[in-house]
């Protein structure tokens, strides 16, 4: 399996970049070169230079400094959202999918409900009632991530469910519990995998977007999305204040996604694999 | 010892159009040991029968009447209770190899699961056990295969995988549910050979739903013929098989290869639709007047249990 994944290119070049994203996390506080919340303000905006190669904000604030700082909180937030939404979603779908009927039908109107909402508004809404701050965004994000995950699911034990391997499971005595996790979880993980590497970018983003909007992760907090909206203001005279950030994210992004479809092609049983005699 | 004792066994599906009733007032003795066939064309009842048996019907199924194995009553037991029973007492070996195994699991974890979960076996033991399973069903390097999964195997070690997946439990009844449906006649060989082992293996009873009369006479002691969701003709294979006493039966017969492949003209009537007398008029040469409207019971005739008014 993991020969496997090595082997696969995109999903060796997107587990590269995330590893070297989680060393940069995890080692930030040695690999930063200024402190990102150190306000120097005589040396505000200054264009990138040896001293500080991605350039100073309005505060004289360390760009690169507070985009490695700013790792440890993207990556936080992304796999948090990520697993609480995909946890949720995927035990919803489970057992909407499986029990069917009436229960399905309740479950999958809720997510309808949810669903009708744009999600961001209703994450501005949650996250504004309970206030800023990091778990309330990762609440508010995991509010209005499930469903795909529910959806996604759901769908697949339908068509799983069918498949005489569960009732030769039955046949052999296997309670529901029994099938579901054992049976039919390993059968639909792998678009819960893609969707949650995808899911980590997303979250990224939409945890950016609140503290645009003034609600969730607050300044002085090192972060990317913040990085973002504050620089839009220097667009012209200081564009180093968004292009690293933004590059910085979508390379990020790109890592998931990139890891997600190579995982995707990996999990899958037929993969690479010839009939042996 | 009757093993598996039916009496009087309705199962009925409620559907949009009506109540379909795909298994009529099925009385059914399973000795110890026995190997009994049970015959009958596509739509006849005969999977819903073996289903019924190990109660994996569909939620609109309605099954009435009593399935006894030793001495409980299936049809009022617990889901915990039968789920003790499905592997564990009746072992079921399904249609199809190529669907019927979990593509996201190895093929030794298959067959541990039954081990682990009937015989209380620890994982290392069901493991080396799974191994030995596979090696006397006639796989070689079990060891190997065992580590593999389902898409990397042939259809006939599918088969055996499978066949090794239905004796972990140490059923007293196989339930075979079409095992020999589309494999060309060399692999069907194989089967049959297969079943063979199983039950010398086992010493298990063997309920074997088939279409094939070829392989109901090398495997069974008793064969049933079923009609349109009725028993109607029910003996020792050799007697059916030399004197059959049904029209049905007799048609059947001479629809074999060897004998000329004389089709039954018609066609079998809808399970949902309601016959008072014989289901069978439509079709029968030997019809009297007195068969349709007559409800016919299961008679002995010449030593054959037949439900027709004028067997021979």
């Amino acid at each position: 399996m993991i020969r496997d994944i090595l082997k696969n290119k995109m999903a060796l070049s997107g587990l590269l970049i995330i590893t070297m994203l989680i060393l940069v996390a995890l080692l930030a506080p040695v690999l930063a070169p200024h402190d990102p919340y150190e306000q120097l303000l005589e040396k505000a905006l200054m264009a990138p230079c040896w001293d500080y190669p991605f350039g100073t904000d309005e505060y004289g604030r360390c760009v690169l400094s507070r985009i490695i700082f700013g790792t440890q909180t993207a990556l936080f937030i992304g796999l948090s959202v990520t697993v609480v939404s995909a946890f949720v979603g995927v035990g919803i779908g489970l057992t909407a999918g499986f029990y069917g009927g009436r229960f399905d039908e309740f479950l999958m109107r809720i997510v309808d409900v949810f669903l009708a909402f744009p999600g961001l508004i209703l994450a501005l809404v949650v996250a504004g009632l309970l206030g800023p701050g990091l778990p309330n965004v990762i609440f508010a994000l995991a509010l209005v991530g499930w469903m795909g995950y529910a959806r996604v699911v759901r769908g697949a034990v339908l068509a799983e469910k069918e498949k005489e391997f569960v009732e030769t499971a039955r046949s052999l005595g296997a309670s529901d519990g029994y099938i579901i996790f054992l049976h039919l979880l390993p059968n639909i993980i792998s678009p819960v995998i893609v969707m949650a590497s995808i899911g980590i970018g997303q979250a990224i983003l939409g945890a950016a977007a609140l503290s645009f909007l003034g609600i969730g992760v607050q300044p002085p907090t090192a972060m990317w999305g913040l990085m973002l909206s504050y620089g839009k203001d220097y667009l012209q005279s200081a564009p180093y204040l968004t292009i690293f950030p933004g590059v910085i994210i979508m390379v990020t992004v790109l890592a998931f996604n990139f890891l997600g479809d190579g995982l995707r092609d990996v999990c899958d049983p037929r993969y690479g694999k010839v009939i042996e005699e | 010892m009757t093993l598996l004792s039916i009496k009087n066994l309705n199962t009925a599906f409620k559907t949009r159009n009506g109540e379909v009733q795909a298994c009529r007032n099925i009385d059914l003795d399973i000795e110890v040991g026995q190997t009994v066939g049970i015959i009958g064309e596509t739509g006849c009842g005969k999977s819903v029968l073996g289903m019924s048996i190990l109660k994996l019907l569909p939620y609109n199924a309605r099954v009435t009447g009593e399935i006894r194995y030793l001495e409980q009553n299936l049809l009022t037991l617990s889901d915990q209770a039968m789920r003790e029973i499905r592997g564990g007492g009746i072992g079921l070996l399904p249609q199809s190899p190529s669907t019927s195994l979990n593509p996201a699991m190895k093929i030794g974890t298959q067959i541990e699961e039954g081990l682990v979960l009937h015989r209380k076996m620890g994982k290392p033991a069901a493991k080396q056990k799974a191994v030995d399973m596979l090696t006397f069903l006639g796989i070689k390097k079990a060891k190997k295969v065992s580590e593999q999964f389902p898409h990397q195997l042939s259809g006939g070690m599918k088969q055996r995988a499978l066949a090794a997946i239905s004796i972990t439990g140490e059923p007293r009844l196989l339930i075979a549910d079409e095992p020999t449906k589309g494999l060309d006649a060399i692999v069907k060989t194989q089967v049959v050979e297969l079943l063979k082992q199983l039950k010398a293996e086992t010493g298990a009873a063997l309920l074997l739903i088939t279409h094939d009369l070829k392989v109901a006479e090398c495997l069974c002691d008793k064969i049933v013929v079923m009609y349109s969701g009725e028993i109607i003709e029910m003996a020792a294979t050799q007697k059916i098989l030399k004197k059959p006493a049904h029209p049905y039966t007799k048609g059947l017969l001479q629809s074999l290869p060897e004998a000329g492949m004389t089709p039954i003209p018609g066609q079998s009537p809808s399970l949902s639709q309601v016959i008072s007398g014989c289901r069978f008029y439509d079709r029968c040469e030997i019809r009297q007047a007195a068969c349709r409207y007559q409800r016919v019971p299961l008679s002995v005739v010449n030593g054959s249990q037949v439900r027709c008014l004028y067997a021979d």
